[in-house]
């Protein structure tokens, strides 16, 4: 398992330097895609690293067979891929209104219910969330009007059935 | 390869035993049932890992060795990580803005709102109300006579986030 898992540690690493170093340089447009990319683009890098290990670490760290050695490489790429989504629901904290709330309650020092709704207001908040669903080709606008597109209606459907499969609505 | 087996059959024990507490059980808040339980599913883990052991040979590791020891540890990680990204996405389902957004729009008659109809469907006292209740319970946030405040624990979370917003440069996505 050392390979893999000492592969994955030194990706990651790369993936956060990498990531902290071009959206400092330029502006990002579609992050999510981006991120992404990055962390597709490290995957030769991986492999390279987990077969520089598999030779070089002393041989009782080893895995012996070839199943044990695809084994080992394929755990290290999901502790990899495992690293990288917990890092995007890290990163996609922008979208948490809790942490807004936090933020902005620590710039003013106090808020009433009022002037939080006056800071983040309600329509102005869904434009937002719109607009974002609409770059990533979940809604459609039509006018005045919103509807979800084909990959909106399976994400929602699926979604939204495990949400009431699990009492958790309405939610949100 | 026994704790890559033993956490998969785990977790999933794990994983099975969440959504009946959710469908069946009244379990809140959602975010102590998700840690206290799985707390309680690393004993399973360990038995897991001992049946897997002694079962298949193919399986079988001396855990005296640094590799039967990796591979607990590594079980072990695989657990943690999983629960991570199940947090995540229990919480994406349950309270996530976009989501609740796109059902209630799938779900209108015409499949189709206008934002004034969004917001008459999703108010916003609702919304406010759902997430200072979380403030206030997790001890971010205390109100006194109307008028909020952050706790010394919001301020430590608020001085993460702005840091971290820094760093990586990330744009406030709200207005």
């Amino acid at each position: 398992m050392m390979p893999g898992l000492l592969a994955a540690a030194i990706c990651i690493v790369a993936f956060l330097v990498m990531q902290v170093a071009v959206f400092n340089l330029a502006p990002v447009g579609r992050r999510f895609d981006a991120l992404t990319g990055m962390w597709l683009g490290l995957l030769p890098l991986y492999i390279t690293v987990f077969a520089l290990f598999q030779h070089r670490l002393p041989a009782s760290w080893l895995a012996v067979s070839k199943l044990e050695i695809i084994v080992s490489g394929i755990n290290g790429a999901v502790v990899y891929l495992l690293l990288f989504l917990i890092y995007l629901c890290f990163y996609f904290t922008d979208h948490s209104l809790t942490v807004a709330y936090t933020i902005e309650l620590e710039r003013r020092g106090q808020m009433t219910r009022d002037d939080i709704k006056q800071r983040f207001p309600h329509d102005a908040m869904l434009r937002q969330r719109l607009a974002d669903l609409i770059t990533n080709g979940y809604v459609i606008q039509e006018g005045e009007y919103y509807r979800l597109a084909h990959k909106g209606r399976a994400f929602a459907g699926t979604l939204g059935t495990m949400k009431r499969f699990l009492k958790l609505e309405p939610g949100g | 390869m026994t704790g890559i087996m033993a956490v998969l059959t785990s977790f999933t024990l794990y994983v099975l035993s969440h959504w009946a507490i959710c469908r069946w059980g009244n379990w809140r808040p959602h975010s102590r049932a998700i840690n206290v339980l799985w707390l309680c599913f690393v004993p399973v883990y360990g038995l897991m890992f001992y049946l897997w052991n002694r079962s298949v040979s193919s399986l079988s590791v001396d855990l005296h060795s640094p590799d039967g020891i990796v591979n607990v540890l590594n079980g072990l990680l695989l657990d943690v990580l999983l629960l991570m990204g199940y947090t995540y996405f229990f919480f994406l389902i349950e309270r996530g803005l976009s989501l609740r957004v796109m059902i209630e729009i799938g779900r209108s008659p015409q499949a189709k709102l206008t934002i004034p109809e969004i917001q008459q469907v999703y108010p916003y006292d609702y919304i406010l109300e759902k997430r200072l209740g979380q403030m206030f319970k997790m001890g971010y946030a205390v109100e006194e006579n109307g008028v909020i405040r952050n706790t010394e624990k919001g301020h430590k979370l608020a001085a993460a986030n702005r840091c971290v917003r820094k760093i990586l440069r990330l744009e406030q996505m709200m207005p």
